[in-house]
This record gives C-alpha cells, structure tokens and sequence, in this order.
C-alpha cells in the first residue's frame, strides 16, 4: 500500500531546517509528519467552506486566512494582494515540489511606495435576462450563439474525438457533418425545417462534443418579432422607390452635388453619378441603421443570407436593388455583434456576381460601373476583415479575379469587374499582380480601344466622355466605350498603387536613393549640360531638354509660360495674410469659360454659400473638407465638375486652394528655391527647369500646380499633353513620347521616367512591372514603365489619392 | 513487580483468551527454571519490562476486571473521534460504529456486564435517533435482537449471537464485516487506535476481530469527486435480506433515499402538518375574489329575476314572479356552493394559526394583496420573465445577496464584512443619467431643461459620474467578518445578516444602522433566515446548530441540534411552524424541524439521489415539497409529507457546477428556478403547482360557467368545467411537453416531474441569488466575473 500521507518525514526535517531547527531526530519527524498533515487537511477542509459559503468556486488565500482564525491560529500575512497570484517554483531535483519564493522586501519600499488607486464602487446593474421565457438578445446577455472555434480547434477537437474510440469518433463526426448539413440547408430552407435540421444536429453532437456547440442551431428558431422584423427589413430593402432612382435632369442633378458636398456623402460619390446612386428614403435609413446596430442580426443572419443571394439572382437587371444588396452586406459588415464568418461562403458568390457579372442593369448604357465600384469595394473590406482567421480567402478572391482579367473570352465589363476588384484589395496586391500583367493586357485591349489605340483612350479618359458611351456608335460604340472603363480603371489601378507607394517612400522622406535611375540619368546628364550650357539657349534643337521649351511654351502660351515663370521665380506665397498656409495656392491663369460658368453659379445660392464660408475662414475645418469636395467634385464627369472648378478657380483667384493642391504647390516652390539654389551656382535656368528637382513626388506636383490639380484632365495644358503624346506614338518613337511627355507636363519625374525607360533597352516594361512588387524595386523604373504604357495620361493620375468608394449610412 | 507475578498476569490472559495451546507451552516453559547463562538476556527483558510500565498498569487494569467500563469508554471515545474527524472521512469511518457496537455489546453481555450493555445500548440508539433521524432498518433488527441479549445465557442459545461473535458455523471468519477505507482513512484509524495507548487495546481487539478492513485506493467514498461504489449498490440490494446479516448494518450515512430506507426511518413516521395557516394571505385574496364573484353574481341574478320580474309583474301574473326569485336564490346557492368546492380543492388542509406567532401588520397584508392581483401568471405555458442584477467592481467579494418583495433593493453581504443596500430606483437614474452624459459628450452638448422648464444644473461629466461614487448604496458596518447570509423581514423593514464572526445582527433598513447584535453561534453563521409572519427568525452556522431566535430576545429559544456537519442552509416552512435545514459534507441531509419542539420531523437523506452536499432549499408555496441544490449540480424534489423523492434532476440537465441558489414562482409554484456558478439561470416545470393551478382555473371557470348560466344547474356546470379544464391542462402539458422538446433541444424529457423548461446563460455573472417577486417577477443577482486568472 502507498503511503497515503502527503507530508512525509522528509519534508518535516526540510521545514525544520529552513526554521533553524537543525536537530530534529528521526522519530520526531515521523511523528509530526501526520500530525502536520493532519492539520493541514483541517485547514483545507475549513477553508474550503469559506469558499462555498462566499459562493466561490476558487480558493483564495482570504478563505485559508478565515480558517485559520477559526482555530485561534494568526492568519498568514502578505498574501492577500489578489491581484498577482502566488507564482510557483518548481524545486530543483524534486518533479514534485513546488514552492513560493518569499522575497525580502524593504519596509520603506512598501512605506514610500504610492497609494494604489481606490478601486471602482460596487455596484448593480440591471437587465433583462429573459423576458417570458426568451432571452433577448442584447449586450448585456450572453451571446447565444457562440463564434465557432477557430478552424484549426475544431480539428483538434474532431480528431480528439475520433481517437477517444471509433464509435464515438464516429459519432462525433456524423454529428459533426449533421450540424454542416443543418446549417447549409438552412438559408434554403425556411423556419421549420432550419428547426428540423437543428434538432437532428442536437442530437448528433452531443455524443461527440459536449458544450456550447449544441446550442448554436436552437438560435436559429426565430421568435414573432424577429420574423416579423425580418419581414420589415426584406420588404423595405427589397423595393428601392423607383422614384429616386431616375437620372434626373439637371436642376436635381445640381440638388443633388449640393446635398452630397455638404454631406460629405462619401456613399453618394462613391456610387457614382447619373442618379443611379441609390438616395435611401429615411424607413431605409432606419432598416438599414438597425441592421448594422442590432445585437439580435446574428439570428436573422441566414436569412439575410439567403435574401442577398435571391436579390442578386432575381435582380440582375434592377441596378437598384443590386445597390441595397451591397448596403445590406456592408451593413451586416459593420454590425459588431454579427459574425459572418459561418455565412462567407455563401455571401461571396453574390458579391462577385455584382461585381463581375456580363451584363448588368437593362442595356449597356446604365451605370453599372458604379455598382462594380461598390461591389469591389464591399469585397475588399470582406477580404480584410476576414483575412485574418481565414487566410486563404483573399487568395481565393484574387485569383478568380486575376483568372477573369486574363480570360480573353470574358467581356470587357467582367474585366472592368476584374480590375476593380483587384484595385480595392489594395495596393500590394495591384502591384504583385495586377502590374506584371499589364503589358500584356493592354495590348489585347488597344485594338478596342477609340482612336485605335492607347492615347485616344487616354484622350477619352481625359476627355470626360466616360459618363456615357459614345452615341450611336452602335455595337463599336458600346465596345470601345467599355475599352476606355477598363483602361480608365487600370490607370486608376496602377496609380493608386504607385502613389501609395511614393506616399510610402515620401513618408520615409528619403526620396532620393530610391530613383536610382534618376540619379543616373542625372548624373549622365549633368557633364553634358555643363558642357552645352553656354550653347544651351542658342542651339535649342541639339539639346533634348531645350529641344521641347520652345514647343512647350508654343503649345501652351496661355498656361505652361505663367507657370513656368512662376516656378522659376519663385513667387512669394499670396499676399493675402488671412489666407493660412494650409490652403494658399498661386492664383490660376484667368479663364473665360470659368468665368462664364462663375457668372452662372452666382446665381445658386448653395454655391454662393460655399464659396462664402470658404473665403470667410480658409483655414477652418469646414472650409477645408469643402475645398477638398470641391476638388474630388471636380473629378465627376459630369456637369457638376464644371461647377466645382468654377468655383475652385474663383477661389484660386484670391489664392486660397485645396490643401493637397497648397501641399503640391508648396512642394514646387521648394522645388523651385532648389532650383534657383542649382541657378546661383551658376547653372543655367533652362536646366534646372529641366533637371530632376530632388524630390520626386514634389517634382511631379510641380507640374500639377499650375493648374487646379483636380480639373487637370480638363485643363488645356493636359489635353496638350495627350495630344502630344498622341503626336508621338504617332511616330511611333517611344522614347520620344516619353520625352514629350516630360517636355509637356513638365514633370521632373516624368523625366526621369522617361529617362528610365529610354535607356538602352536592357529591361522590358514587363520586366520591371513583374518585380515592382518587391520592397526595393526601383520605383523610378516602374513609374517609368507605366508611364510608358499608359502615356502621360498616367502622371496626371498619379497624385490623386486612392478614393475608394466608402459607403456610409 | 516480580517475575512470577508477570507470569501469572500472561497465563491469566492466555487463559483469557482461550488459546490452549499457548497456555500449555507457557506453562511448561515457566516450570522450567532459567537456565543460568541467559542473565543478560532477563536484564534485557527486564529493561524492557521498566520502560513499558504504563503498558503493564493497562493491562493490570485489563486483568482485574473493570473491562466493562473500559469497553464503554473506549466506544465513547471512538464516537468521539470519528465524529471530529476530517469531514471528507467521516462517512466511511463512521460505517465501523455500528459493528464495533454489536461486538462490543455482546461481550459486555459476555462478560455478565448486562448493566453496562443496557447503558450502551440505551446510549447508542439515542444517539443514532438523535444525530441520524432514524436507522436503517437492518440496523433496527440489529438492535432489537440485541435489546433480548441480556444475559450469557441467552447469549449461549442465540444463533444471532454466535455468528456475531465468530462461534457459529462460518468460524470467526464469518463474524467480520467487510468495510472498506480509502488510505488516508485507514491511516487515521490506525494511528489513533496505536497512539491511544493501553486504553485502545480493548477496542483494537474489537477491531480485529469483528472487522476486515480493506482499503481501497482512491478518493474516500461519499466523497464529493467519488464515483457510486458498487458495493453500495449491492448494499441496498441486501438491505432487504433477512437479518441483515449479510451487510453491514450501520450504513446511515449511505442509507439513501428509496422507498425503504424512507420507510424504516422513524422521525419520518411522525404526524406533522403541512397545510397553510388559516387566514393566509392567498387565502384572503381568493375569499374577497369569490364574495365579489358572488355579490356579482347575485347582482346578476336579481337583475334577471328583476327583470323576468317586470313583465310578470305587467301580466300580473304572480306565480312567475316566486319562481324568478326562486331561481335568483338557487343561483346565489349555487355560486356559494360552487365557492365552496372550490375552497375544498384548492386550498387542502389549513391549520390554526398558532398563538406565538405573530399575525401579519395590516399594511402588509394589503400591499400583499394588491401584488396578487397585480401578480402575472407564471407557468410552463407562461414563462416569467427574468430581471438580472449584476454587480459590477465586485472582485469576488459578494457573498450574498436578497431583493425585497418588488425588487427595489437588494441587500448584499461581502467579503470585507459589510453589508449593503443598493437601491434600484436611485442607481438606474443614475445610470440614466451616465448614459446621457457619456451620449452628450459626442455631439456637444446636452445642456437639456428640466420638465418644468427650468434649466437643468450643469450636468457633470461622465467622468465625473464614474469615478464618484454611485448614489443610492447604504453601507452596513458592524460585522468583523465576511458576512455569509443576508434576508429581509417580512415588512421589509428590518435586514437580518449572518457573518463569519458568529453574531447575527438586524438592521433598519431605511436608516442604516444596527439595531441589534444576537451572539450565539460559537463558529461562523452559514445562513440566516426570516420567518414569513415577522419577527421570528432561524439561523444555522458551522457550530453544527440551527437556532431559532425571536428579535426581542438575544438568546435563542430553539437550538436545533443534530447535524453531523455545519448546517449549511435554513428556511421556513410558509406555515411558519417548520423550518428546514440542510447540512452538507459529512452529513449530506435536508431535516425539517417543528418550531415548537425543536423535535427533527423529517429527516431526508441526499444519498445518490442528490449528489453532492446541499446548497440551497425552497419550498413549494403550499408547502408540501422541497427541492434542494447541490454543490454538484444536482436538483432534487421531495415530497414532505411522505418523505419521498418526487424528482430529482437528470445529469444531462442539471447544472454543470454548483447551484447557489433556488426560488419556486409565488401562488401556485409552478416554476422552480435554479441558479448557479455555471452561470445559468434554469427553469423547471413542477407539474403538482401546474394541477393545482388547473384545478384552480377551472374551478373558477365552473363558478362563471354558474353566473352565466344563473340556473339549478350550475353546480353540474361547475364540475363539467372542471372536469373540461383538467382535461384541457392534459392537453396542455401535452402540448408544453412538445414545445419543450423543441425549444430546448437539450434532451430534457418532458415526461417526469420537474422538467427542465429552460436554460438562460449570463453573459459572465455566476448566479448567487434568485427570487420571485411578488408579482412574479424572477430576480436574479451575481458578480460579474471576467474570465481568466483571479483578478
């Protein structure tokens, strides 16, 4: 028979030693052994009455303390501070014995130490548990429907069951696979059966798995008010009021900016113009608020589910319900209570159909690119906020829409999908693979093109005819008007990516070593400008630099000379005092057809107001989100862009401007101060117009300032520019349209781009976009090559922040 | 002490013994002198013989004939030690007390000691009655068979005799009883029996050959962790067996609670009453409601008569006049009678309302009955609702906690011995107002105007709010230790608190102060207790007591005195002549003791029906059931009249720890909550407050179907009401049953008493105090408890 004692005679004599109690016979350690024991276990046995009677299930030293006052014994000191737990330490060379290390600590360290923090008052707060038997689902209850256990748990825990013994693994699993099927079947089914399945599933699981899993289908049997509100909720979502969804004439159309610029309705912009935007009357508002706010969605979970897909199916043609299925889906999103993970499977089929879909809403003509848009948008956040517990599902997402991209049979609106989609998972993913296909693809897609090739694209992308195909074009029409979508998205696309990434470098503000081949070209350069500068103004057409500054100033007398004069000299910041930094920007060069369009809008009261609250505080909060409005306003192809750039150029006139465009601005007369620095060395000024200013994005931003940069598409100076770059892919020189390209936006960048890429042509285009992914590619070389394929177009793109369509309510 | 006289002594006890063989070669041997050379060997023997002086004097004192004392003593002291042992062995070993008695017993009478065997005897079974509540009746036959044994004589001629004592057929084999000790035990006995010196050989004896003692590893049984031992089960197979010879006898502590062991027991057969006072409340309530229902109905009547009355009177025609008044008053007969069935069936038996109790303040009685007719109806078809009250910031220190009859305050007893009374109103304005200014910080401004218009004062910072401390919490100082137990006088008034440092105290609750210390309780308060009629209060603590006490007095006027462990739970009876208690541990019995006598009435034994110790009582409002909760989760039902189990919970459906707390639904009972440290609430049906509540409503449907009928026939209307309503609450429960089946999907059946009706998890609050208020709203208080390490 063991020894049943704990405490042996060996501990006793550990003990006495540790008291200085160095003789301790061998019998009088046998003989307190058990006594010690003995108590001990009284002591437990004590204490552990004082837990059950504070309804505890733990035992804290308070309880031994409370037992040994009992028995007249002086409670043990310095172990009643809860709030670390003793901690420990297995004795070394006993597997068995564990001990607390009892530090000495100094009496003024407990004396000097501060008070601690007076604990919170206890005190009660009340909720309903349940109410008539059903619990409610609020944030005070326990979730009845617990997160399923991460994947790779749920394994464990299935393989643990199978090995407990083949027939409970067995049953395990068919319990398991019960509970599967029940919750498959049940966005197909309706309430009844969802119950029936449940109930099969409660009656497998239990043999394998015990706990809380059993549970999770009862949930699912809804109560009167939730169907009812379910009810509430598809009959209100699933009829968009026809009436606000009409295009709408011009005077609704006006009703409309000026509801969206003082909203700040990123939603209403994001889904687009024409009117197919979806204006929510308020019972959707409300549907929709409740949808994202309730605790209680979790139930209604399924058949929301199986609402989104039914409205996708049901509702290809009608663009407006596709619209509130997205609302619905990013609703649920946000709803912090609602887990989606159980329903991502079935959610993201429908997601895709609205972004990819051949054919969308009735006809080609209706905006469905908006919804792809959105679409896009929804799935990306899907992405990323599910990417983390399942990983693969990002990876899933873009290779079916990189396989769509590269599936030359699928029409070009799923390719447009396809681009989307891959631009609002980000900028890596763009840059890994959306860049490296490029070339490719964009030959494919020339052909398609109108004009015949990239720059009439690029001319019709500038051109603001993207609103509505070309009419009567007929079938060609229709065909290269969605050519010029999935070549406006893949510009969008690429300069998203490439801007994020210079933001990126620009935020590291070590511009400089990253254009590794501006450098070099500079470098290059540099001996030969010394050399030819005296030559430099008299013999304009042997220096490739002087050779475009007489065509610039040629081409764009009214635009390009004020600008360059204003670069060179460096003009001081604005006169006017009151205008704060953040916004002051160089007046614009006077325009008629502004002017014009000012005239007109005085007589708007919303824009006479705007422009009134703008110029009485520049540098107030208001004022700055209004300006930075106006200028994605200016983006909209549409009538209202002309507003805003009217209103804009009014603006600029008293020199106060949007702040990206004062942050551009004030970056190029740095630029210029370098410049003029560069000058008084004794550079000539022709060259440093010409040499790269060091900071590449301010560079690039230099030739942007001249005009307001959001309306730079429409801006003669940039039709000037694609009609160049059209002039020289005329001649088929590339080289030589990279340069023009640089002589006529007069970017620094671009010039160092064009630079790049008319090296000796030991890199392709394709080879450097399929390593412009990595960390150190060169980001010269890439912006380079991109200029390359897209043409100038591409660098008036650039700057423009990612603006991803954000749905708000 | 010469050698010779050594001799003597030995040959004595050889001789003694009946070893023969022995006796024979010691005999030789001491004839023999020693041989000369083995001198060292005698200064060795008589070394030994010195140091074991004490030793000799036991024996001496054995030898000369005082064994009959000695043998007494020895028992009292083995009593004595097993009755202080650790609780987690106290069964087992308590299981050696009866065979040692029967063997000690028959020596005695061996000895020709009748005196001291009868004293024995007289002791032992005052004692089982007293601790135990009664015996099985194995042990019963036991001790009637011995009561005969009174001489050596009998002794000789009785076949009971000579098996117990190893001279019948088996040999001395036979006589041993099996018990089996886990190894801790058998340690502890052995070393007492070893360390008690000379005074325990007697019983060492007695051990050794009435005993075998198999130790078994493992956790001792009855133990809370240990699983049903077989042998128990075997047990209460034999426990029928003729004799009982073949087990042991003396398994109090394991008896269970099956039909026989409920039958031997002896408290169990005593007469008590269970009915209502007369003049309850409900039953007042029901009254006022039958006299209105009349007076209506007569109304109703007379204006027909009167009314069949006026166009007689216009004819002129007498005789139809006499016999619209004749069915008036039938009517009025009729709804008398019906009244008074229905009193017959639902109210049962009432008893007198007893002189030393106090009668209800009137105030109280009316605001009762303003609740009853307020009251919703709770049932299976209905299911309350459920308040929950969580403290928050408490950090593991609440131990306790009551609500008041409609929920405006609870009380709370805590670990730092306060006690505090939070008052609900004030706190949830508070929160109200936390809400709003926590709200208003956002949009900038919540500089509202009081209803009246005038401007609000500036209302303070949610911060502010947060850190002061909440408005609406008395605190109660007085207890120099944790307190354990907290309730509300009947008038809501006055808050009794039980702690760890014994006393109980009473305070007023509206002024917060002390009113009253009553030290009594030598150990820690486990639980105190309000009568339901005022002023009466019990309490029980770890001295192993239950006292009752009358506030005007600081002594007790009852202890009821019994339990072998700390008397964990106490609680009236609703007719305030009962109280019940529950022990827990070595004990693991629910008693119900009369107030009068302080006589234990009932004496229910958890055994396997109730695993575990108990936690908590309730009992049913008409006071005919208890239900009990174990630490192990475990609920169980018994009835009380018979001291049967009604129900007890299935594993599958009970608590997954322990339950701390249980409240049947004011009227008719027919929901028993349950709450625990799994953080469930749960909900059972209890199918005997459902039928009484069936045949209430169809009684009361027979004494409309009468008003309406206003005929000779309404008695028959009344009975086939009643007889339609039964069968339509069989339909019900039919129909409950399904909705069960389906809503819990738990597998509770439906079919036994006290189905499970529901399960309601807290978000992460164990459940520590349940109660109906008294509109029927269930209110459910804990500690909110984050997960993890103790913190």
């Amino acid at each position: 028979m063991s020894n049943p004692n704990f405490i042996t005679p060996g501990s006793i004599r550990a003990i006495a030693l540790s008291v200085d109690v160095t003789y301790l016979t061998e019998e009088a350690a046998k003989a307190l052994a058990p006594d010690v024991e003995y108590r001990l276990r009284e002591v437990i046995q004590d204490a552990l009455k004082f837990a059950r009677h504070s309804k505890r299930t733990k035992l804290t030293t308070q309880d031994i303390n409370d037992a040994l006052r009992l028995r007249n014994i002086e409670p043990l000191y310095g172990f009643l501070n809860n709030n670390d737990p003793a901690k420990f330490v297995r004795a070394t060379g006993a597997p068995d014995l564990y001990f607390v290390r009892d530090d000495t600590v100094p009496l003024e360290q407990i004396t000097c130490a501060p008070l601690p923090k007076a604990p919170a008052a206890t005190t009660v707060m009340p909720h309903w548990l349940f109410i008539n038997g059903v619990q409610p689902q609020t944030e005070e209850n326990a979730a009845v429907d617990p997160r399923p256990a991460p994947k790779r748990q749920r394994l464990a825990a299935g393989a643990a069951a199978a090995g407990a013994g083949a027939g409970a693994g067995a049953a395990a699993v068919a319990g398991q696979a019960d509970a599967v099927a029940g919750q498959k079947r049940k966005p197909g089914q309706d309430g009844a059966d969802a119950a029936g399945g449940a109930a099969a599933a409660a009656g497998g699981a239990p043999v394998g798995q015990p706990g809380e899993r059993v549970a999770m289908p009862v949930a699912h049997i809804l109560s009167d008010e939730m169907q009812r509100l379910l009810q509430q909720i598809k009959a209100t979502l699933g009829n968009p009021s026809p009436a606000t969804l009409d295009a709408g004439s011009d005077e609704r159309g006006e009703g409309g900016l000026w509801g969206c610029v003082l909203e700040l309705d990123a939603a209403e912009r994001g889904a687009g113009a024409n009117g197919s935007g979806l204006l929510l009357t308020p019972m959707q508002r409300a549907v929709l608020t409740t949808v994202q706010r309730d605790p209680g969605m979790q139930q209604l979970l399924p058949y929301l589910t199986k609402h989104v897909g039914d409205e996708v199916a049901g509702g290809l043609r009608q663009l407006p319900r596709l619209h509130m299925v997205l609302r619905l889906v990013q609703a649920l999103m946000l709803n912090p209570a609602v887990s989606l993970e159980p329903y991502l499977h079935s959610l993201m089929p429908p997601l895709l159909t609205c972004l990819m879909a051949k054919s969308l809403g009735n006809g080609p003509t209706c905006d469905h690119w908006a919804l792809r848009d959105a679409a896009a948008a929804v799935v990306a956040r899907i992405c990323g906020r599910f990417g983390e517990p399942y990983y693969s599902l990002q990876v899933k997402v873009s290779k079916q829409l990189l396989r769509a991209l590269l599936d030359g049979s699928k029409p070009l609106p799923t390719h447009y999908g396809a681009v989307a989609g891959l631009a609002a998972l980000g900028p890596a993913t763009v840059r890994l693979l959306l860049l490296p296909q490029l070339e490719p693809y964009l030959t494919k897609l020339q052909p398609s093109l109108p004009g015949g090739g990239l720059a009439g694209a690029a001319a019709a992308v500038a051109g603001g005819s993207v609103g509505a195909p070309a009419p009567g074009a007929g079938k060609e029409g229709v065909r290269q008007f969605e050519a010029t979508r999935v070549y406006g998205a893949l510009l969008q696309a690429a300069g998203s990516a490439m801007y994020d990434k210079l933001m990126a470098v620009a935020a590291d503000s070590l511009p400089q070593h990253l254009f590794r081949t501006a450098g070099r070209v500079r470098r290059s350069l540099a001996p030969k400008q010394e050399a030819e500068a005296a030559a430099a103004a008299a013999t304009p057409t042997t220096s490739p630099g002087v050779k475009q500054e007489p065509a610039a100033a040629g081409a764009a007398p009214g635009v390009a000379a004020p600008a360059a004069a204003a670069v060179v000299a460096a003009p001081p910041p604005v006169a006017n005092p009151a205008i704060p930094e953040v916004v002051a920007v160089p007046a614009p060069a006077p325009d008629p057809t502004m002017e014009a369009t000012w005239q007109r809008l005085q007589s708007d009261p919303k824009a006479t107001q705007v422009f009134q609250v703008i110029t009485a505080n520049p540098g107030s909060k208001q004022s700055l989100s209004l300006l930075e409005s106006l200028q994605q306003l200016t983006n909209r192809a549409d009538g209202r862009a002309n507003s805003g750039q009217a209103i804009l150029y009014q603006l600029g006139k008293l020199g106060i401007g949007p702040p990206s465009a004062a942050k551009q601005y004030r970056a190029s007369v740095a630029a210029a101060a370098a410049a003029a620095a560069a000058a008084a060395k004794g550079q000539p000024v022709a060259n440093g117009l010409q040499s790269p200013p060091p900071a590449g994005a301010g560079g690039a931003g230099s030739g942007m300032s001249v005009t307001p940069p959001g309306s730079a598409l429409r801006t003669p100076g940039s039709n000037i520019a694609a009609a160049g770059g059209q002039a020289h892919l005329g001649k088929g020189g590339r080289s030589s349209g990279a340069a023009a390209a640089a002589a006529a936006g007069g970017s620094g960048a671009g010039a160092a781009g064009g630079a790049g890429s008319s090296e000796p042509a030991s890199r392709s285009v394709r080879a450097v976009l399929a390593e412009s992914w990595r960390e150190d590619a060169d980001l010269g070389e890439v912006v380079g090559a991109l200029t390359t394929l897209f043409g100038p177009a591409f660098l008036t793109r650039l700057p423009q922040p990612p603006q991803l369509p954000i749905m708000t309510l | 002490m010469r050698d010779s006289d050594w001799d003597q002594l030995f040959l004595q006890y050889i001789r003694k013994r009946g070893l023969r063989d022995v006796e024979e070669r010691f005999v030789q041997h001491v004839r023999q002198p020693p041989p000369p050379g083995d001198k060292e060997e005698a200064a060795a023997v008589a070394a030994g013989v010195e140091m074991a002086s004490v030793l000799i004097d036991d024996l001496v004192c054995f030898a000369a004939g005082h064994e009959a004392a000695v043998y007494g003593d020895a028992y009292e002291a083995l009593v004595n030690w097993v009755d202080s042992c650790l609780d987690m062995y106290r069964p087992e070993l308590r299981r050696l007390l009866h065979p040692v008695f029967v063997r000690l017993y028959l020596t005695l009478v061996d000895m020709e000691a009748g005196r001291e065997a009868a004293a024995l005897l007289a002791r032992y079974r005052a004692r089982v009655l007293a601790t135990l509540g009664g015996m099985r009746r194995a042990a019963a036959n036991d001790l009637s068979q011995l009561a005969a044994l009174t001489s050596r004589s009998l002794l000789r001629g009785s076949a009971f005799a000579a098996a117990r004592l190893g001279l019948g057929p088996g040999g001395p084999a036979a006589a041993k009883t099996a018990v089996s000790l886990s190894p801790y035990a058998h340690d502890l006995l052995m070393r007492w029996l070893h360390t008690g010196g000379g005074r325990m050989l007697p019983l060492l004896s007695v051990v050794n050959s009435c005993l075998d003692l198999q130790v078994l590893e493992g956790l001792p049984k009855g133990a809370p962790a240990a699983p049903v031992p077989d042998d128990d089960l075997a047990d209460e197979l034999a426990g029928g067996g003729p004799g009982g010879a073949g087990g042991p006898g003396a398994d109090e502590a394991g008896a269970d609670a099956g039909a026989d062991a409920a039958e031997a027991n002896m408290v169990n057969r005593t007469e008590i009453k269970l009915g209502l006072l007369q003049g309850n409340v409900e039953d007042v309530y029901r009254e006022q409601q039958e006299k209105q229902k009349a007076e209506a109905a007569a109304a109703a009547a007379a204006a027909a008569a009167a009314g069949e009355a006026d166009p007689a009177a216009a004819d002129g025609q007498e005789p139809q006049t006499k016999k619209a008044k004749k069915a008036a008053e039938k009517a009025a007969a009729a709804a008398a009678a019906a009244a008074a069935t229905n009193k017959s069936v639902v109210r049962g038996e009432r008893i007198e309302h007893p002189p030393f109790l106090p009668k209800l303040p009137d105030d109280v009685v009316a605001a009762a009955l303003r609740d009853i007719s307020l009251r919703a109806p709770v049932s299976a078809a209905t299911p309350p609702s459920c308040a929950f009250f969580t403290f928050v910031n408490a950090k593991q220190t609440l131990n306790c906690s009551t609500f008041n009859c409609d929920g405006s305050k609870i009380v709370a007893g805590f670990n730092d011995s306060s006690v505090r009374v939070y008052d609900m109103p004030t706190i949830s304005q508070h929160h109200a107002l936390l809400r709003r200014s926590r709200r208003g910080q956002v949009p900038g401004g919540g500089g509202g105007t009081n209803p009246d218009g005038t401007p609000a004062p500036a209302p303070p910072s949610a911060d502010d709010l947060e850190e002061s401390e909440p408005p609406g919490t008395l605190y109660l100082h007085g207890h120099t230790a944790a307190v354990h137990a907290v309730d509300f006088s009947v008038d809501q008034r006055l808050v009794l608190s039980g702690s760890s440092d014994g006393t109980v105290r009473v305070w007023g609750a509206e002024f917060g102060s002390c009113l009253a210390v009553y030290p009594g309780h030598v150990f820690p308060v486990w639980d105190v207790a309000a009568c339901p009629l005022g002023h009466w209060f019990a309490s029980a603590g770890a001295d192993r007591v239950a006292r009752l006490w009358v506030s005007e007095r600081t002594q007790p006027l009852r202890l009821l005195v019994g339990h072998n462990a700390d008397v964990d739970v106490v609680r009236w009876h609703p007719n305030c002549c009962l109280v019940a208690t529950a022990a827990g541990q070595a004990d693991r019995t629910v008693r119900l003791w009369d107030v009068r006598e302080g006589k234990c009435v009932r004496y229910l034994p958890c055994g396997r029906t109730l695993p575990g110790s108990p936690t908590c009582l309730a009992l049913s409002p008409d006071g005919s059931q208890i239900a009990a909760g174990s630490d192990e989760g475990a609920v169980a039902v018994w009835d009380l009249g018979t001291a049967r189990r009604v129900a007890a919970s299935q594993p599958a459906a009970a608590h997954t720890g322990a339950v701390w707390c249980l409240a049947y639904s004011q009227g008719d009972g027919c929901v028993l909550a349950s709450g625990g440290a799994d953080e469930t609430v749960r909900l059972w049906r209890n199918d005997t407050g459902e039928a009484l509540a069936a045949a209430g409503v169809a009684a009361a449907g027979g004494g409309s179907g009468a008003d309406g009928e206003g005929g000779a026939e309404g008695g028959e209307g009344a009975a086939e009401g009643a007889a339609g309503s039964k069968e339509g609450s069989g339909k019900d429960g039919k129909g409950d049953a399904k909705g069960d089946g389906k809503g819990d999907g738990k597998g509770a059946k439906p079919a036994g008493p006290y189905a499970q009706l529901g399960r309601y998890r807290t978000k992460s609050s164990p459940v520590v105090s349940l109660a109906f208020s008294s509109r029927n709203l269930l209110l459910a208080a804990g500690p909110f408890h984050r997960r993890g390490p103790i913190t």
